[in-house]
């Protein structure tokens, strides 16, 4: 899925879930394809990955887990048959990421776009994905290394994202490790 | 560059064309040159009728007229068959036309199709009758029509058609049912007519031409028996066998100075009717290229390998090419897929 298919499914996502009863949704989106869609990355992935929905707390904006969503989840499916790709090619799996403190202000810098009156997709910001593709990095290795690398992040951006990554618990070792890969020696000096 | 609905409507039109030329080699009252390429089956176009025939009102009264006079020739039972795989309201609308009918000639017009059809419930609103033109309600709405859930005017039967000529090879079916009577037997005697090379086993026989498989196998053995029809794989009931016309003797016992092609009509008929129905009735959905989409995607799935595995020549139509294809362009492939076996079968009905 590139950039144009995923915005076309999205549409059709919008569409269905206009055309049904139920809740609009307010989601937000991670990983590749936020990537893709901002214009940051250029290649292909397989599915959209949504970390979780928009929920107005005392605190402001913030991103929780969904509620069982069936509707959603037909809806999805639906679209993964209209135009042949997998049945969860929108899904909440990064919405165990959570489970970390967000980044704060992540919502209000999303980038929002709108797919008919029921669907409200806001990609994570460009600063944002450093955060999440460095911890990705960290965490799972080689393939999410590509896009932090490929997304060049300038050293505030990186400075940010490293120091998020200590508060989650990373080890500082391996930080340092990457932004001097990064070519970022003046971050990891003051880390 | 014609819409989807440009090109649904041509579908539609040529559709009836097809049904006009096959009405007419019956013998109705029509004006045209018969076909002789390909066997005409009676029942599939009385069933087509009920559900296409309702956009064309004189075609329609012309296969009334046809049906008055010419019932005897047709099998209740493989009508039932095929009408199965319509809505309900095509077998009332059948069943509205037997009984009118049966009314205006004193026949016992398909009284065992009626027999099995069920009245519409008590409280569903009649329709309309005609699916074309300014739907303008009947003044007087006809009776027995409005029984089986129908509004439309009186109809007339004019007494015009005729028989058919049975030495025309398309009507190999009612050829043989005029020798060896209504069933199984004429059938399939009639459809090995058609094919040169013959029909591997009794089950294939039975889906192509609408029948209950037991039945073919037990025709089958009766014409193997009386060396019309040759058995050349023999080895048992179900998947086995082979079957073929002996030789020319069967065609000449027919009248048939060559042998017309099969084809499935009931399969491209139905497929047509559910496409134009389904667009019909949800318009709404349509005027959505990603609801549209949805449903054209799901109709050729369900309908395109029915057609194309029907008979050999609807195998040799490309499918609809859907691989990348955006939902928009989806019923436009379905609707190419359509004219493409259309354009297969007028070559046939010329």
């Amino acid at each position: 899925m590139n950039g144009e298919r995923a915005e076309e499914m999205l549409e059709a996502l919008g569409e269905i879930l206009d055309s049904r009863e139920g809740e609009p949704w307010d989601v937000v989106v991670c990983g590749g394809m936020a990537l893709i869609l901002l214009g940051i990355v250029a290649r292909h992935t397989l599915d959209v990955d949504a970390l979780g929905v928009v929920a107005v707390t005392a605190g402001g904006l913030e991103v929780v887990r969904p509620a069982s969503n069936p509707g959603l989840a037909e809806a999805v499916r639906r679209v993964g048959g209209l135009f042949d790709a997998q049945p969860d090619w929108f899904n909440f799996g990064a919405a165990n990421q959570l489970e970390m403190t967000m980044p704060e202000g992540l919502v209000e810098r999303a980038v929002v776009k709108t797919y008919g009156n029921k669907l409200t997709v806001r990609l994570c910001s460009r600063f944002d994905m450093v955060h999440l593709k460095m911890m990705a990095a960290l965490d799972r290795g080689e393939e999410q290394t590509v896009d932090l690398f490929a997304m060049k992040p300038t050293a505030e951006e990186a400075d940010a994202a490293a120091r998020w990554c200590l508060a989650q618990g990373c080890s500082a070792y391996r930080l340092k490790t990457m932004l001097e890969e990064l070519g970022h020696e003046d971050v990891s000096r003051t880390l | 560059m014609k819409t989807s609905q440009e090109r649904f409507e041509g579908i539609a039109e040529r559709t009836a064309e097809v049904m006009w030329r096959q009405w007419l080699t019956l013998g109705a009252n029509l004006s045209g040159t018969p076909m002789r390429k390909a066997a005409v089956d009676p029942e599939a176009l009385l069933a087509a009728t009920a559900t296409l025939g309702r956009r064309q009102v004189r075609l329609f009264d012309e296969a009334v007229d046809w049906l008055a006079f010419n019932y005897s020739r047709l099998s209740s039972s493989r009508l039932s068959r095929m009408m199965r795989d319509y809505p309900a309201d095509a077998s009332r609308t059948l069943a509205a036309v037997a009984e009118w009918t049966t009314g205006a000639t004193g026949e016992p017009v398909l009284e065992k199709f009626r027999d099995r059809v069920s009245l519409p419930p008590i409280d569903e609103p009649p329709e309309a009758f005609w699916i074309c033109g300014p739907n303008r309600p009947a003044a007087k709405p006809d009776p027995i029509y409005r029984k089986w859930g129908f509004l439309r005017g009186a109809p007339r039967l004019r007494r015009h058609s005729g028989g058919p000529d049975l030495r025309n090879e398309a009507n190999v079916f009612l050829a043989a049912r005029s020798l060896y009577g209504k069933g199984a037997r004429a059938d399939v005697l009639a459809y090995l007519c058609c094919l040169e090379r013959g029909e591997k086993n009794s089950r294939a026989i039975a889906m192509r031409i609408m029948y209950d498989q037991k039945a073919v196998y037990r025709a089958l053995e009766k014409l193997v028996a009386t060396g019309t029809v040759e058995n050349l794989s023999a080895g048992g009931r179900g998947n086995a066998g082979y079957y073929r016309i002996k030789d020319e003797t069967a065609l000449r016992l027919l009248g048939l100075r060559k042998r017309p092609l099969f084809v499935n009509w009931h399969a491209l008929y139905g497929g047509i009717d559910r496409t134009l129905e389904d667009r019909r009735l949800n318009e709404e959905d349509y005027a959505s290229a990603v609801l549209g989409g949805e449903r054209a995607k799901e109709l050729v799935a369900s309908l395109v390998p029915k057609i194309r595995r029907s008979c050999d020549l609807f195998a040799e139509v490309s499918p609809p090419e859907l691989s990348g294809r955006k939902p928009d362009g989806i019923a436009d492939e379905l609707a190419g897929f359509l004219e493409r076996a259309l354009t297969v079968v007028e070559k046939v009905t010329r």
